[in-house]
């Protein structure tokens, strides 16, 4: 992989977002950056000095970007694209929502419509243009995160997860209220919403994540297991569960997830699904899910055996904690990067250890005595190019 | 285009100190004065009042006390989820603080502040538990006494600070901290007004430390036990020179933990170990057990074991008696 461009910030990169159209993206920054990176590769600051910024996302339709961190608001930059579909010069002032004395780390655009779930303590507050309304939970929301074809919100906490109805959440009859920028609280739903379904688990979950076509969602938990349930059925069924791990669950990735969304799009509808080359992601039987607990990273496989649920088909091992780790989008390689500033790149038709990706200098970089702490990678949807941040404010762009 | 130096990857641990005790006790004032102070520390803070602290700070974070079971209610396994994700959220920041300061409330129980320290390896990873200092208004503890969380604080604590000394006789000040040298024998007590305390005496403690010796209070042991307070909570010592047999330790040990764990607050100890020329130590909080062999015993050096168990309901006879089992003579 060449190296096609390279930056230094000044602190930890803690996020990257690819814009789901076009080729620019965004980084955030442990020191209270934002800052957008157009597609001439001109960086353009949006935010600076606003605590850490630690979430980062793009609307699907490329319109917003929100972000948010330590100082408990969420920026939102609208009209990031003029008609004729060119970036606009400069962002709008952001709409800024306020919810000081919480640590946002968490936010989620809707798959389809520009609709943001956010968590904020111990509620999820929804927020779409003019409209803000929160969901209650009785403990901290620990993750967030869409179904694939957007019906449902599932919401993570200590002990227990809920599913929301999505359709519930735009229904006219909840109580609307004029968006205020400096409320702390908005509240109140006129016909409280309930969720569809609701998860009893022995311990705090770390992280969810809906397999493609929403199959499945796997459960990242505390207790070092994560559980695997079935997306029709998710509240009636017995979990399979993967046991085991050194240290808790920190993070979860089906393969595919990036083709299917990119699916949504519809100018990268003709181009690849079908081609020979790419594997069937929607045959269950190849569908992987990757679970990060300490050093390693576990690959999981659906078994053909509807007994045996799912199986580990290898392990990766780093000598550090795994910081990051992104499946290509349209390959079955997963990339996975550790605090001992490896990078490694497994491929599962290969039947071999994961491969080292070469260091710094052999990458061009002969400035670098060694390689950077990477704590975030991201593909571009195409798979053309690799996006990486790093703990000491690296960003790299890579081509493939 | 410039890097840290090559060493930066592997930076040591962040050291952490809790700090408890009551409302009105003198936290804030002492936070504000590690704040504040020049004692060359870069210090991050997390409260559990956002805006008490005085100071227009980046790394002041407002904690919201959330309480994590890990395994069924087993209470070594109960952590404190808000710390976890703070510290990891924190230490991406880590250049910009060399020190971390955990305020609790009044009404907290210390074991799962300290239990998030070695459970979750993430933070286990990143971060080391430097030592617990209560904080003990001299004047009002007497209201609070009773209370649970005002026992387990001092029975926690690494640091007691008997502040407020100025408004308390010296009869009363001895026996207060008589009271709390009899629940708790290796914390270092200081009389204090106002919160005033040397910094090092607080910051850079490693009383998690196992390389640093455990160190009963001289006091404790020769103390005259004729006005002994009877506490629930309170520390015991065991002190035998025998050499013990080290797989009737570790039997002994694990069933006591199993047992009493969760009445057993903390324990500390140095183990001669029979055929071995090294002094073992190990500490341990609730149930969670920490020991590795330490240097070798001195020539001159009286070779003998040394335990202190702070809990509750815990009888001396029973613990004494049980112990010399796993003696050889």
């Amino acid at each position: 992989m060449q190296i096609e461009h390279s930056w230094r910030f000044d602190e930890y990169v803690t996020a990257i977002a690819w814009h789901p159209q076009g080729n620019g993206f965004a980084i955030a920054t442990a020191g209270g950056e934002v800052i957008w990176i157009n597609e001439q590769r001109q960086t353009e600051t949006w935010l600076r000095d606003s605590g850490s910024i630690d979430v980062l996302a793009f609307s699907i339709d490329g319109q917003f970007l929100a972000a948010a961190g330590q100082a408990g608001l969420v920026w939102i930059w609208d009209h990031l694209f003029a008609q004729n579909g060119k970036p606009n010069a400069k962002p709008n002032t952001p709409i800024v929502l306020d919810y000081s004395g919480h640590w946002i780390t968490d936010l989620v655009w809707h798959p389809h419509r520009s609709q943001l779930a956010i968590a904020v303590g111990k509620k999820v507050q929804i927020w779409q243009e003019h409209r803000l309304f929160s969901l209650p939970l009785d403990s901290s929301v620990l993750d967030l995160a869409w179904s694939g074809s957007g019906d449902r919100l599932a919401v993570a906490g200590n002990g227990k997860l809920q599913i929301w109805q999505s359709d519930e959440l735009n229904r006219d009859g909840l109580k609307r209220d004029g968006l205020k920028r400096d409320g702390l609280d908005i509240d109140g739903l006129n016909s409280e919403p309930a969720p569809i379904a609701t998860v009893k688990l022995p311990s705090a979950i770390t992280g969810i994540a809906w397999s493609p076509e929403d199959t499945y969602l796997a459960i990242g938990n505390f207790d070092r297991t994560v559980w695997v349930l079935p997306g029709d059925a998710i509240a009636a069924c017995e979990p399979w569960q993967m046991r085991g791990f050194p240290a808790k669950v920190t993070r979860l990735k089906w393969s595919g997830t990036s083709v299917l969304d990119s699916l949504d799009s519809p100018d990268l509808l003709n181009s690849s699904p079908n081609s020979p080359n790419s594997p069937n992601l929607s045959n269950p039987s190849v569908m992987r899910l990757a679970t990060v607990s300490a050093e390693g990273v576990v690959v999981w496989v659906r078994s053909s055996d509807e007994e045996m649920g799912f199986l580990p088909e290898a392990k990766i091992v780093h000598k550090g904690s795994v910081t990051a780790i992104d499946w290509h989008p349209t390959t079955p390689d997963l990339m996975s990067a550790g605090r001992d500033r490896s990078l490694k790149s497994w491929n599962p038709s290969l039947q071999s250890p994961p491969l080292d990706v070469p260091l710094a200098s052999q990458l061009g970089m002969p400035t670098w005595p060694e390689m950077p702490g990477w704590c975030a990678i991201a593909w571009q949807a195409q798979g053309h190019q690799l996006l990486m941040g790093s703990e000491q404010g690296d960003v790299v762009l890579l081509r493939a | 285009m410039t890097i840290s130096s090559p060493d930066s990857p592997i930076l040591s641990n962040v050291p952490v100190t809790v700090l408890t005790g009551y409302l009105g006790a003198g936290k804030t004032t002492l936070l504000n004065r590690i704040l504040t102070h020049e004692h060359g520390k870069k210090v991050a803070v997390i409260v559990n009042e956002f805006g008490e602290v005085g100071i227009d700070h980046q790394l002041v974070v407002d904690a919201d006390e959330e309480i994590f079971e890990m395994n069924n209610g087993c209470i070594c396994c109960t952590v404190r989820g808000d710390l976890i994700r703070i510290i990891n959220n924190l230490m991406r920041r880590r250049d910009k603080f060399d020190h971390l300061v955990i305020e609790t409330t009044g009404l907290a129980d210390p074991a799962p502040v300290i239990q998030t320290f070695f459970v979750d390896e993430a933070v286990q990873e990143q971060t080391c538990l430097d030592a617990v200092v209560t904080i003990v208004d001299a004047k009002h503890i007497a209201q609070h006494w009773e209370a649970d969380e005002a026992q387990e604080q001092i029975a926690f604590a690494d640091i007691v600070l008997l502040n407020k000394t100025d408004l308390v006789t010296t009869e009363e000040l001895r026996n207060l901290e008589q009271r709390i040298r009899s629940m708790n024998a290796f914390a270092k007590i200081y009389q204090t007004q106002n919160s005033e305390v040397p910094m090092e005496a607080i910051l850079g403690v490693g009383a998690f430390d196992l390389d640093r010796t455990l160190t009963v209070e001289p006091g404790f042991l020769t103390e005259d036990h004729d006005h002994e307070h009877d506490e629930a909570i309170k520390s015991i010592a065991l002190i035998e020179s025998a050499p013990v047999d080290v797989q009737k330790m570790e039997q002994w040990i694990g069933q006591l933990l199993q047992t009493r764990g969760t009445d057993i607050f903390r324990m500390k100890g140095i183990l001669n170990v029979a055929g071995s020329d090294r002094r073992y130590v190990f500490q341990g909080v609730h149930m969670l057990f920490d020991g590795k062999a330490d240097r070798p015993w001195k020539p001159q050096e009286q070779r003998k074991n040394e335990l202190v168990f702070i809990g509750r309901d815990l009888d001396q006879e029973t613990l004494e008696r049980s112990f010399r089992k796993c003696l050889v003579y």
